[in-house]
Order: C-alpha cells, then structure tokens, then sequence
C-alpha cells in the first residue's frame, strides 16, 4: 500500500474503534432510560412522555455510530456458502469486486440522509408523539453513522486492494485490552 | 413493470450477490436501492434512508439490544453453569440423559432470552464437551444443541414474536403466551426423539458410569437450588410484563438488569468479561439492525407497487383453498429460509402474507406461531443458518461442518411434524392467551 493510504487505513480504522468503544456503553444508557422510567411510573407514578422515544433516539445512535466499529470487526453477517471455502487472496479479490454494491447502497442513503436533514431543518419536523421533539439532531446523528460506515469501507475497500495483489493484511482481531 | 416480474428480478439479483459473499445488509440495500431508481426515478432516491428513518416507529425494536446483551450477559454469568450441573447429576443416569438435559437446559435458557444465541454459545462451550467426553455421538449431540438453542425464539421472551407482532400489529403479550405450549411441546418432542433413539442404539448416548452416580441424595437435592436464580430472572422480566406492570420495552431492561445483577452475585463478572459483553451486544445488534433497515427498504419497494393484492391475486387465481394458501405460504417460507436471512425474509414477506392471512378467517396470533416454527426450522437449515456460524465458531474441532449437516436432519423433520400438529389444532398455541386475556 501506499504510504497516503496506509495513513488513511489506519486513521480511518482508529476513528472507528475508538468509537465503537465509546458506542457500546450506549446499551446502559438505554437500559438506564428504560430501567428509570419503569420505576418512577409503576412506584412513585410519575411517567414521562420521553423515555421511551428518547431511548429510541439513544438506540438509533447505538447502531449507526457503531456500525462502522462492527464492519471493522467483521461483524456483519454473509452469506458464506462458497466464500468461507476460497483462499484470502480469492475472497479479496471478490470483496474488491462487491464492494460497489455496498459503496451505492451507502451513496444512495447519504442522498437520502441529505434530503432528509434539510427537509427536517427548514420544516421543523417533529415526531408525532405527546414529546414532539424535533428530528434533525437524530437524522444528523444517523448522517454521521452513515458516513462512518462509507469511510470504513472504503478503508477495508483499500486493504482488500492490497490483499488482491498478495499483500499480507491481517483482519482485524477481535481481542479485548485488559486496561480498558 | 407488474409486480411479479420486479419480485422475481429483485429476488434473482439478491441471491446472485449474496452468493458472492458480500454482507447481507450491503446486498439487501444495494439491490432495493437500485430498484427504487429503475422504477420510480429520482423520486426513489430518498427511499433507502426513509425506510431506515421509519425504523424509529417500532420503538418495541429496543428489545433487541437488551435480549442481546442478556444474552451474552448471561452466558458469562455462571448460572448455566450450574443450571448444567444440576441436569447432569439429575439426568445423566439413563442413556442419552445428558442430551435430555440440554434440552431442559435449553428451555430454561429460552425463557429468560429472546434469541437463540446465548443457547447456543452455552450449548456449544459447556454442555458439548461434557457429553463429548462422556462419549455421547457427536453427530447426534450437535443437533441437539442447535435444535435446542431454536427454542430461544419460541418460548417467550422471543424477539422474532416482536418482530412479527410489530409487522402484524397484534399485541405482543398474546403472541408470546402463544409460543409457551408449542415451544414446550417442540421441546418434548425433541426429547421424545432422544429417548427413542437412545432406546433402540444405546451407545448413542451412555448412561453415565456407576462412579459418576454415585452421589448422595442430599447433594442431589442441593443442586435443584441452582433453578432459583433463572426462577427469579423469568419472573421479574416475563412475569411482570404479563402482570402488566412493565411495558415490554420496561421488561426487556429490567431482565438485562437482574442478569447483570446475579452475575456480579456469582462473582463471574470480571472487567474484561463486560467490555467483551459489550462489544459483542453492539456488534450482532449493529449486524441484525442494518440488516433490518436493508430489508425495509426492500420491503418498502414491494408496498410500493400493491404486492399485497399482487400476491392475493397470484394465490387465488392458481385456486388454492384457505389452508392450501397457508401450507404454500409455509413451504415458501422454507424454502426462502435455506437461502436468506431469517430476520430479513421476515420483514420483507410477512408484512404481504399476514393480511392475506387475517382475510381468509385464520387467526394472526396462531400465524405467528406458525411462522416462528417455520423461522425456527430456517434458522437450521443449510447452506444459510445463524446456527452454522454460530456452530462453526463455538464448537471443538472434531466437529466438521458435515456433520453439522448431517446433525440438523432428524431435528428438522421432529421440528416439521411440531408445525403440523400446531397448524391441525390451532389450540395448543391459543389456549393460553385466550385463558388468560379472554377472547
């Protein structure tokens, strides 16, 4: 790999671990939300219109925010009747190929989040709840997840390159530091 | 372009790519993103992020982080551990006891989680190398594990009942007091096949040896404590949902919270095992969640063009009657389950099949019953099952991916003769429900 490319593979690759491991403590945030409202409805009989939407909103940042974090770790699922049995360098190579189905799917949701934040923004959209919050910091959130994810592509776009042409590229290993 | 020609091109093209190995939520998304241009132009565009927007209606869709990480909170808590113990010391003395107890295992397990992973990552890690030790046939013992773990989303909580529940609006108490029996009753089932099997070939499953009998009755007797602690995690979640005092969503964080809780108890709970729980919740609910907005999108192309009608049209004009619908509807089922993924056939088929279905007189809580069965069967059956990854992953060596294979054969035809007897007597799922909410 070039040198430029090699730089962009490794910050790209960092930005994402690093958020990814911010990201995961989102699920106490949500079972916090949730946990609260449960008790202060059904003890002290005082519930809040927010908690559940809120907690959605908190859901939603959970999996777009991680989903580059999750690409990275191979955790997205395919389908590998054949593709589990070919060689690094054959499965690289078919990835270089596919990646322009993942890379149109992202550009037409990028278009779409566009349309959909400045639609958000010059209507005040809200959601139709007894809350009514308004919608555009979600959908920005949600833009940043997307944009993640096409980064991150095109990252393992860049490694799977390399892998092609016979270059050693490990995947990323999934293992846990004990100082975290 | 009518309806049916755009279904079999976008289903054609999809397994195409699928079959190259490309993630499944980047060929769901890219084949419906296309067809969105192709046939509604720069207003299709926006489509793809619309339908994912629309994700945040189904605020019931905030169960699944919580299942997943219970799940995986669970495992990691040392109560299988001794909930296996318990079977093995009650069940290991006749031949193929240990299996049965997995079975029972597993059961326990399905009632304190909504999917079927954590069953199987304690299945594959805890009870397979005890039995394999114990020289139980390896093939044989490999089913059972998969097979059992399926209950995961048949015995409530189940997280494919939510999915179904959102998609045909029926209220989601109801569809999980339905899957009590029909699950309990797949379970017997299984278990009625090992004892059978068990009877005829007895070197399938050895009973344990006189030593490892040998224990007093009280020490016996003890172990039974270990049910206490699953007791109490299945009544705090599914019990104070069904007494109505936690909303579903409520339940689903009250459960992930009390797991965590006995597993700090048990002492289990090291920093390192919490960060791993952490980072696996977010990587499957990241998995299952972009498969979920592809498929929406998918499925908002096929609302587009009245695939509803289309599809009524199609099953009434080759003149099926009423149940030869439903039978058709199941076999496509199956058979789309070998080759896609489970959650996204779900929300990409069953929002056209459940109208359809509540049309013809049948009752859309027993259909989702049904289609759990069904989501349960597709879940093992090759060449795509979350089960042959999982499996793959978790167990020993000398497990080869043939005898993966082979294992799923004799579960799948129990699981299959399960989905008749519920389909001919409709009661064993909706017996309970009715008893307890009235008609």
């Amino acid at each position: 790999m070039k040198n430029a490319v090699k730089a962009y593979v490794h910050a790209i690759d960092s930005t994402s671990r690093a958020t990814g491991k911010l990201v995961m403590f989102m699920v106490f945030g949500m079972m916090g939300i949730l946990l609260y409202e449960s008790i202060s409805r059904t003890i002290f009989n005082k519930p809040h219109i927010w908690a559940v939407e809120f907690s959605q909103f908190v859901m939603a940042a959970y999996y777009t925010l991680g989903g580059a974090y999750s690409y990275l770790i191979e955790g997205q699922v395919r389908m590998d009747i054949f593709y589990h049995k070919w060689s690094p360098k054959r499965k690289a190579t078919m990835d270089v190929i596919t990646f322009s189905i993942l890379a149109f799917y992202l550009v037409i949701l990028l278009h779409g989040a566009y349309k959909g934040i400045t639609y958000a923004i010059e209507y005040k959209q809200v959601s139709y709840s007894a809350w009514s919050p308004v919608l555009y910091p979600i959908k920005i959130i949600m833009t940043i997840g997307i944009v993640m994810m096409m980064l991150q592509a095109i990252a393992e776009f860049f490694k799977d390159l390399a892998r092609a042409r016979g270059e050693d590229i490990p995947k990323e290993e999934i293992e846990v530091e004990e100082s975290k | 372009m009518n309806f049916e020609l755009v279904a079999v091109l976008m289903f054609a093209s999809m397994l195409a790519m699928l079959l190259t190995g490309r993630h499944i939520f980047a060929v769901i998304g890219g084949v419906a993103s296309a067809f969105a241009l192709i046939l509604w132009g720069k207003g299709g565009a926006g489509l793809a992020f619309h339908a994912s927007f629309n994700l945040l209606n189904w605020y019931p869709l905030l169960t699944l982080p919580m299942f997943i990480y219970m799940g995986y909170m669970f495992s990691k808590s040392g109560i299988a551990d001794d909930l296996y113990t318990m079977f093995h010391v009650w069940m290991g003395p006749i031949n193929g006891g240990l299996a049965i107890g997995t079975i029972g295992l597993m059961s326990i397990i399905a009632a304190m989680n909504g999917l079927s992973v954590a069953g199987m990552a304690i299945g594959a890690t805890l009870a397979l190398p005890e039995m394999l030790k114990r020289k139980y046939d390896k093939i044989m013992l490999t089913g059972v594990i998969q097979a059992g773990s399926s209950l995961g989303i048949m015995i409530p909580p189940s997280v494919v009942l939510v999915l179904y529940g959102m998609i045909a609006r029926q209220p989601i108490g109801r569809l999980w007091l339905a899957g009590v029996f029909p699950g309990l009753m797949l379970a017997g089932l299984f278990i009625l096949y090992i004892l059978g099997r068990c009877l005829i070939q007895p070197h399938l499953g050895p009973a344990l040896s006189k030593e490892e009998r040998r224990i007093p009755l009280k020490k016996k007797l003890l172990l039974l404590r270990s049910g206490i602690v699953p007791l109490f995690i299945i009544f705090m979640m599914s019990g104070l949902f069904f007494l109505g005092i936690t909303s579903l969503v409520e339940a689903s964080a009250v459960g992930a919270t009390v797991t965590t809780l006995a597993a700090v108890f048990n002492k289990r709970l090291t920093r390192k095992g919490m960060v791993e729980v952490l980072r696996d919740t977010l990587s499957v609910s990241c998995m299952f969640m972009w498969v979920i907005l592809a498929a929406l999108a998918f499925g908002a192309i096929f609302d587009g063009l009245g695939a509803v009608h289309a599809i009524k049209g199609l099953f009434l004009e080759y003149g099926f009657g009423p149940w030869g619908i439903i039978i058709m509807m199941q076999l496509s089922y199956l058979l789309m389950g070998t080759f896609l993924d489970d959650t996204a056939m779900l929300i990409i088929v069953a929002p056209l099949y459940v109208p359809l279905v509540i049309e013809l007189g049948f009752d859309p809580i027993w259909y989702g019953v049904l289609y759990t069965i069904t989501c349960q069967i597709a879940y093992l059956t090759p060449p795509f099952g979350y089960n042959l990854f999982l499996m793959r992953a978790m167990s020993p060596k000398e497990i080869t991916l043939s005898d993966i294979y082979r294992s799923i054969v004799p579960f799948v035809i129990v699981m299959v003769i399960g989905l008749v007897v519920v389909m001919m007597f409709p009661k064993i799922a909706l017996w309970l429900p009715s008893l307890y909410y009235g008609k």
